[in-house]
């Protein structure tokens, strides 16, 4: 059974995986604040983050500096258990909206 | 600093980095950096952004991940990375509250320190095995009769006990002697241990070079009349030989003839009686022994015995035997029915360490008695340490921390304990053995070999780690016990689980209370103990008095003329010496060295039928008694005019007196020493009794014999080994130099050696009863202050507990003295209680030490009175503050509070 996700947990895992190789925390942020037009703390992506890869589902790295800040990156990447976890949330919620598409809509 | 291309200006950085958790800066920042220039390119407001983003990540990423634990590890949550974050929060908890944590460590240090020195003397002295091969199979074997509880062994008692005893595979015997060397530096008196050629054997012991001397070469060295092979030390090899391998097989001088040395022995082998008698000069060579069954007899006994049981065989079928030849001696008027003669075997351990077991394990249980106040004291104020933590750990719960995460960091916290207690621990224990050797005890034995080594620091660290993790695991179970609602209510308030604790802190004030007054009382008797050994009246005098020993060779000293001559230049430059009042040689110093006794006939007197008198046997020069300061009762000491070839004359003690002459004066009487043929010799003096065979053992008839009339007296050879005494009214060891050049001026063959006032003799004397004495006081000490500590900590903590309601009673009317009382009525019923339990505790601890004391009753008044009276002073004391901090509470401001 894959792990369960909380609502923002599955906003950052979604994030990271279309970031790919540029999933640092800020731009984890910013793509859930862009999709889901709502203030999101930096320190709460990391927090989640933290916690994800507690649990196994992300993976960190860290990235030497590019530019003269000397401060490098840290990077995240979704692991296979991630992977799972999401897609099994993802398929979860397809099946939980099937016929609802015109309420949903109108609401 | 330049700020980094589009990114934040740097003062906003810097008041952003310094919000945010050092760990989160090195990612964290960059992001925020990275999102600013985003937010600045796309015209959005960013400073305000940045600000509100920092101020929200420092909040999160420092409280709510440390409330619901840190984030376990950045690659994957090894246990280890969870660890380092436990210690690093414990350590961030205790220099939150530097005093507690340093009384913490410093109480748990102080007891594990003392504990672990003491343990690493008890593992040298009684634990770890003898140098010898299965010591559990080697028995030291002596004789007894009437007076003598354990005495030496006679050349026909050996040879018959191994005869007749099948439970001994092998019987060793040996003496002791001082022997002078020569011919390698300047001349050396040695202590030499004559034994026969199969104590190796027995003992267990082979050489670490060359080899040890045979039968052969023991009867060959008997028929030659002196020694011909040694055996050596390893500290005599490296020493004297400078640790030469070749030694082995070179000649050296003893007593002025060629000895090849065959063997060197390993490090630690020693004779057993090195370890006791002979500790302040052990053996450094051994020479053969050879007992010739054609002349051996029992009528003279001077050996000590060891032997080695038969396979399978007992202790107790040993001592079967022996009693079984013993009676049988009896039977066949070998020894007179009188005398009770038996023989009897003892394990070696008990021999060697038997007189300081009793004193090391009183010592032993007193420093775990301090190791326990210490671990009370400790939990006392940790518990003090929960109770301010109970609000931080009720909010952690409440946030969804687990207890066991709870329970987890309170571990991290003992073991921060256990890591300081322990560096502090091992400090104090090196700091002890450095003490140790600066006294240099050789009334104990192997208090050389003390060392604080791996066993010591393990032993230190389980201890370390035992107390550290219990007494912070301890107030954790029962702070975090508490339901979650309560605590969360207010801490403050709640009188009802306050009153619990302050319960726990009291019952463990009280614990500490009541070992402290165990402490206090056991090192007042012992404190008596002392006070009473030193107030034995010695009967001599020690003060102002320097000795120093000195053997003649039997080479050129064979003749009794030849050391009379010795003797008398001496004696005449000794006397010439600044400083010196009277100059003398005593065959054996009082308190150093054993005297034996010899039997006697005492004209006039008739002793019960079988029983033999007999007298310890002292030899003085004129002027030796005088040196000593021993008190003449009536009659005279020795003259000048006492020479060779005068009457001879003897002194006798007042015990001997009162023995033999009971109701009669004994002066102008006659004695006999030795056979039929010998003269009558004259008494001419009495003098007082002298403690010569320890500071509280039993006086014995005695009598002295000069120097000079010695052989004529006895017809045995001359006395050539001996003690000088000189008497000055300064500092007796400025004579030291004066003394040398006189021994050299006469013979610069013959060394003169241990040279000691009387004063350090005696305080040797009394190694054991002033260490514990003083050991003991330490401790007690130590209890005192940590007791006083607990009892100031419970106070204050209770003032705390209660200001609203000292502020109440204030307001209504209660005087600051009022308050005061209370305070300290409240310090002192704990202390009573204390003292009570203490008492009892005491009642049963005090049985461990009465084969300890002298002087004085388990009972003893004064110490039972003193040492609760003390405490209840000290804990006064502790109580004052305290008060007078509940006294000085403002009633309004209290009120207020509440």
């Amino acid at each position: 059974m894959p792990a369960y996700l909380g609502e923002f947990e599955q906003l950052v895992l979604l994030a990271a995986l279309k970031l790919e190789d540029g999933a640092t925390g800020g731009a984890i942020r910013a793509a859930i604040a862009d999709g889901s037009r709502r203030t999101v703390w930096i320190g709460a992506v990391h927090t989640t983050l933290d916690r994800l890869e507690m649990k196994g589902l992300v993976r960190s790295r860290l990235v030497p500096a590019v530019d003269a800040s000397g401060r490098g990156r840290k990077v995240y990447s979704v692991q296979p258990a991630g992977r799972a976890a999401i897609g099994h949330a993802y398929t979860t919620w397809v099946r939980m909206t099937r016929g609802l598409k015109p309420k949903l809509e109108s609401s | 600093m330049t700020p980094p291309p589009e990114g934040a200006p740097s003062w906003a950085r810097r008041i952003v980095t310094a919000m945010i958790p050092r760990r989160d800066r090195h990612f964290l920042i960059t992001d925020l950096d990275d999102e600013f220039a985003a937010r600045r390119r796309g015209g959005h407001p960013a400073l305000l952004w940045y600000f509100a983003q920092a101020v929200h990540a420092a909040w999160t990423r420092r409280h709510a991940t440390r409330l619901v634990g840190p984030p376990r590890g950045h690659s994957g949550g090894s246990m280890l990375i969870s660890l380092a974050a436990d210690l690093r929060s414990a350590w961030r908890g205790f220099r939150g509250q530097p005093g507690i944590t340093l009384a913490v460590v410093l109480s748990l240090g102080l007891g594990i320190g003392t504990a672990s020195a003491m343990f690493s003397v008890v593992r040298a002295v009684l634990i770890a095995p003898l140098p010898y091969r299965q010591p559990d199979r080697l028995v030291t074997v002596w004789s007894r009769w009437t007076g003598f509880d354990r005495t030496w062994l006679s050349t026909a008692d050996v040879l018959d006990f191994k005869a007749r005893s099948r439970a001994i595979e092998e019987i060793a015997v040996w003496d002791m002697g001082r022997v002078t060397l020569t011919g390698i530096g300047e001349a050396a008196r040695v202590s030499a241990g004559l034994v026969t050629a199969n104590i190796f054997d027995v003992l267990g012991a082979a050489p670490i070079y060359g080899r040890v001397f045979s039968e052969q070469e023991a009867i060959a060295s008997s028929k030659a009349g002196r020694a011909m092979f040694a055996v050596v030390s390893y500290n005599f090899w490296r020493g004297t030989l400078g640790a030469d391998p070749s030694a082995v097989g070179r000649t050296i001088q003893i007593d002025d003839h060629d000895v090849t040395v065959l063997g060197v022995m390993p490090p630690h082998f020693q004779l057993p009686t090195d370890f006791t008698e002979e500790s302040a000069e052990p053996t450094v060579l051994w020479v053969p022994l050879y007992i010739d069954p054609a002349t051996a007899t029992h009528g003279d006994h001077g050996l000590y015995g060891a032997a080695r049981l038969a396979p399978g065989a007992t202790l107790r079928q040993l001592n079967d035997d022996l009693a079984a030849t013993a009676a049988d001696f009896v039977r066949t008027g070998v020894y007179p029915a009188v005398m009770h003669f038996t023989a009897f075997g003892q394990p070696i351990d008990d021999d060697v360490l038997g007189g300081v077991r009793p004193s090391m394990r009183v010592l032993l249980g007193a420093v775990m008695f301090l190791l326990l106040i210490a671990c009370a004291n400790a939990a006392a104020l940790l518990v003090a340490r929960a109770e301010t933590r109970r609000r931080e750990w009720t909010t952690r719960i409440a946030l969804g921390a687990g207890r066991w995460r709870l329970l987890r960091l309170q571990l991290a916290e003992g073991i921060l304990i256990a890591v300081a207690v322990g560096t502090l621990g091992i400090g104090l224990a090196l700091a002890s053995k450095r003490a140790l050797d600066a006294i240099g005890p050789t009334a104990i034995p192997r208090a050389g070999d003390v060392t604080v080594d791996w066993r010591v620091m393990l032993f230190m660290l389980g201890v370390s780690a035992a107390s550290a993790i219990l007494c912070s695991l301890a107030p954790a179970v029962h702070a975090i016990g508490f339901s979650v609602v309560d605590g969360l209510k207010d801490g403050s308030t709640n009188v009802s689980a306050g009153r619990g604790r302050l319960r726990l802190r009291a019952l463990l004030v009280v614990s500490q209370i009541s070992l402290g007054l165990l402490l206090l009382a056991g090192a007042g008797l012992m404190a008596r103990t002392l006070w009473s050994m030193r107030q034995v009246d010695l009967g001599f005098r020690p003060a102002g008095v320097l000795t120093a020993r000195v053997a003649l060779p039997a080479s050129r000293y064979g003749e009794p003329e030849q050391v009379n001559a010795y003797d008398d230049a001496i004696l005449g430059r000794l006397r010439q010496v600044p400083g010196v009042t009277f100059a003398g040689l005593v065959r054996s110093l009082p308190l150093a060295a054993s005297i034996g006794d010899m039997g006697m006939t005492i004209e006039g007197y008739t002793p019960p039928a079988g029983d033999h008198p007999k007298g310890d046997w002292q030899v003085a020069t004129p002027g030796a008694l005088e040196a000593l300061g021993e008190h003449l009762v009536r009659g005279r000491l020795f003259r000048e005019s006492d020479v060779a070839t005068a009457p001879p004359v003897a002194l006798v003690n007042d015990t001997m007196a009162h023995t033999y002459w009971a109701g009669q004066d004994p002066l102008g009487r006659h004695v006999r020493v030795g056979g039929p043929s010998r003269p009558w010799v004259t008494v001419v003096g009495i003098v007082a009794d002298v403690r010569h065979n320890g500071v509280t053992a039993p006086i014995k008839t005695k009598f002295y014999l000069p120097y000079a009339q010695y052989p004529v007296a006895t017809g045995n050879g001359p006395i050539t080994d001996g003690t000088i005494v000189l008497r000055t009214d300064r500092d007796p060891l400025v004579l030291a130099p004066g003394m040398r050049a006189a021994a050299a001026a006469v013979d610069p063959q013959v060394p003169i050696a241990a040279v000691r006032p009387m004063t350090d003799i005696i305080d040797t004397a009394l190694t054991a009863p002033r260490l514990t004495s003083q050991v003991m006081g330490g401790f007690a000490a130590v209890a005192l202050v940590l007791s006083a500590i607990g009892l100031f900590g419970l106070l204050v903590y209770l003032v705390a507990q209660r200001t609203q309601e000292i502020g109440i009673r204030m307001a209504i009317g209660a005087s600051r003295r009022e308050v005061v009382r209370f305070v300290f009525v409240e310090g002192m019923r704990v202390t009573i209680v204390g003292i009570a339990i203490g008492l009892v505790l005491s009642a049963l601890g005090v049985r461990a030490l009465a084969n300890l004391l002298y002087g004085v009753k388990p009972w003893d008044p004064v110490t039972w009175i003193l040492a609760p009276a003390v405490l209840a002073a000290v804990a006064a004391v502790a109580c004052v503050v305290p008060a007078l901090r509940a006294a000085a509470i403002d009633p309004l401001r209290a009120l207020r509070q509440s």
